[in-house]
């Protein structure tokens, strides 16, 4: 288990992941004719996290709040990161 | 007692993608199973006879008068229910892993994963997790037709298919 990443691949890896989820909805309910397609209108997100400053990597590092890292190391819980995400359709979606 | 591994396992439980997936699939499937339950709601009207019996008085007599008919025929419809809005709250817990991948003549590339697990009582006594410490997702969720193009086939297998409506 990763316990640290740089701020930038957090939060590159996030919206990716968050981008697949909704791509991988819309084609599994178009994929079971669903006569109505539900799209995530807005999505909030709150992260409790450690945020700390790389001097060597001059970088800013992220450390997510979990129980490893809870228990562990006894951090994850000093910053809140807050992230408001409004999917933009793509207007040409479904041609060929 | 758990094992390291088992640890791991239960804290590394679901892809975050797959997790917001679900979540929204969940929703789809609701709304699937209410337009099943409309159309199973009208057959069973459609099977449901009504017989109404009433006593017609005049001055000097009095007869028993039935209407009989199909409940649809009463005006007796099920109510299309709709999901409008939805809002999908949890309380989670986020883990990260690098993952390298291997192909053919391609360079190794590395790539970070996201697991997240939701902090429930399990979750919380486990690991001692306080769910204060949480970070959390909400998806606002809201209803959209579907694409111009499936738009247009489910038209077209309508217009194929027209229910046959008796004269």
């Amino acid at each position: 288990m990763l316990v640290t990443s740089t701020l930038n691949n957090f939060l590159s890896t996030l919206i990716e992941s968050i981008n697949y989820g909704i791509n991988d909805t819309m084609k599994e309910s178009i994929e079971a004719n669903s006569s109505v397609i539900f799209v995530a209108s807005r999505i909030y997100l709150n992260l409790r996290c450690s945020i700390d400053y790389d001097r060597d990597n001059a970088t800013i590092m992220i450390t997510p709040s979990n129980a490893t890292v809870s228990n562990y190391y006894d951090r994850g819980n000093e910053s809140l990161i807050r992230i408001t995400l409004t999917p933009i359709m793509v207007a040409s979606y479904g041609k060929a | 007692m758990a094992s390291g591994s088992a640890i791991a396992q239960e804290l590394a439980s679901a892809p975050f993608d797959e997790m917001i997936k679900n979540l929204l699939l969940a929703i789809v499937a609701a709304q699937n199973e209410a337009n099943t339950a409309f159309i199973e709601g009208i057959k069973e009207l459609a099977d449901t006879e009504v017989t109404i019996t009433y006593k017609k008085r005049t001055d000097s007599s009095e007869e028993d008068r039935t209407i009989s008919g199909n409940a649809l025929a009463f005006g007796i419809l099920p109510t299309m229910l709709q999901i409008q809005q939805g809002v999908i709250e949890v309380k989670m817990a986020i883990t990260m892993e690098r993952r390298t991948e291997f192909k053919l003549g391609v360079k190794a590339k590395a790539r970070f994963w996201f697991a997240s697990v939701s902090v429930d009582a399990k979750y919380s006594n486990t690991y001692s997790y306080k769910a204060e410490a949480s970070s959390y997702i909400r998806i606002q969720v809201a209803p959209a037709p579907p694409p111009q193009p499936l738009m247009k086939a489910i038209e077209k297998i309508a217009q194929d298919n027209p229910p046959q409506i008796p004269a």
